[in-house]
């Protein structure tokens, strides 16, 4: 785990290496200050941004040089159809290159936005933990079951995968931890079937579930229990309260972006359990 | 409620934060037009060059975003990132909560009204019984 607290911007060819180990290991693993994640993933997300607009033309490219390339064939000469060969080759490549070194949406649409919701709340100086799994769900080693339902007509094969793809724990600005581990639990069936004209026809299906599980520890100096608090106490502590929240969601895309008024609707059961003592100042 | 930047000078009167709501008090360099608080750099944005506090923008609703992941995809620089944040809170408290957390008990009740609403969810709904997802 890499360990650099200092909110002083990174250098470029730090981020550098930051955004090819990521892109790499599709993985993000840190306790940076929130501005530093901030700055760190902001330059990500802007090159994957980048490079999702030009895999896109590479991709249209990809089609137009590939059939330009064959109606030309009927051309007198052969030149212009060798060009435009040669063109649906580099788009191809390109094409493929750019979605080797694409980052799931996730960090864009998710981990970013949560981050910049969080940064006003957090201590400015105190590291923030994230361990961030963008791998995707449907990986091998997140797969728990997989069972055929039906051999006959329709096949449907179901698998059912448990991925942990978000931790991390924020020290905020009064000095309370707030913790959080979402967990998408993935059911997904894929259903083969015959069309009247004898061609196999494939459909994937899925059902995310999404388990959002929080904690707040706030000091007892600081807070006190409110009257009916929504969430009890789950840990007898001399000088802080502990205090824990699980939250579901549901969804059928799967890799889908974090639902951030659930996140935060979880995370307000807990700020709501708890009433503070006496004014304080917050100070940075 | 006037806000000091710790220099004797006017602070900024925006209040940061989403649980955690606090004055930011940084040098204050405009003045928001629609409110006439102090604002810092940081939380002013321009509407038809005339500057306005965070706060009132994002209720007032002058930008075309509402605080919508597809509103922050298109946020390209950082303050448009932060202002995303404030339409988001704005948002967000005017669907998914109600105005009755403690910890915005500091403030007065200007303040409480920026976030006023009627639509609130209850967050301590029972999921657990109405997740029948995996039964069909």
């Amino acid at each position: 785990m890499t360990r650099q607290s200092s909110p002083a911007k990174p250098a470029e060819d730090d981020l550098k290496q930051f955004s090819l180990e990521l892109r790499r290991k599709k993985r993000l693993v840190g306790d940076y200050s929130v501005q530093e994640w901030l700055e760190r993933l902001r330059y990500v997300a802007a090159h994957d941004s980048t490079g999702d607009r030009w895999r896109k033309r590479a991709g249209i490219g990809m089609i137009l040089f590939g059939f330009g390339s064959l109606f030309a064939l009927a051309a007198p000469t052969a030149y212009l159809s060798g060009a435009l060969f040669a063109l649906f080759v580099g788009c191809t490549v390109l094409f493929f290159h750019l979605k080797s070194q694409d980052i799931p949406n996730r960090l864009r649409n998710s981990v970013l936005p949560l981050l910049t919701l969080l940064q006003q709340d957090a201590d400015r100086k105190a590291p923030l933990v994230l361990n961030v799994d963008l791998s995707g769900q449907e990986q091998p080693s997140k797969q728990i079951d997989q069972q055929t339902l039906s051999s006959a007509y329709p096949k449907v094969e179901q698998a059912w995968f448990v991925d942990p793809w978000f931790q991390g724990s924020a020290i905020l600005r009064d000095g309370s931890v707030l913790r959080w581990n979402i967990t998408d639990r993935v059911r997904r069936r894929i259903i083969s079937k015959l069309n009247a004209r004898g061609k196999t026809k494939i459909k994937r299906k899925f059902k995310v579930k999404t388990r959002m599980d929080f904690s707040l520890s706030a000091k007892k100096g600081r807070y006190d229990l409110a009257p009916n608090a929504p969430s009890q106490p789950t840990k007898a502590h001399d000088s802080k309260w502990q205090l824990r929240n699980r939250h579901f969601t549901q969804g059928r895309v799967p890799d889908g972006q974090l639902e951030l008024g659930e996140f935060f609707a979880g995370v307000s059961v807990l700020f709501k359990s708890l009433k503070p003592v006496e004014k304080h100042h917050v100070g940075q | 409620m006037s806000v000091n930047d710790g220099n004797g000078g006017a602070g900024c009167a925006v209040k940061a934060g989403f649980f955690l709501l606090h004055q930011c008090g940084a040098p204050a360099q405009a003045t928001c037009t629609a409110c006439q608080r102090p604002v810092c750099g940081t939380h002013t944005v321009q509407v038809e060059g005339q500057p306005y506090c965070t706060e009132c923008a994002a209720s007032q609703n002058m930008s075309s975003g509402s605080g919508s992941h597809d509103d922050y995809s298109r946020s390209q620089h950082s303050s448009d990132a932060l202002f995303w944040a404030f339409q988001f809170r704005h948002h967000y408290y005017d669907n998914y909560d109600t105005f009755d957390t403690p910890w915005l008990s500091d403030f007065d009740d200007n303040d409480a009204a920026a976030f006023a609403n009627t639509a609130g969810v209850d967050p301590s709904d029972d999921d657990e019984a109405t997740t029948d997802l995996f039964d069909s």
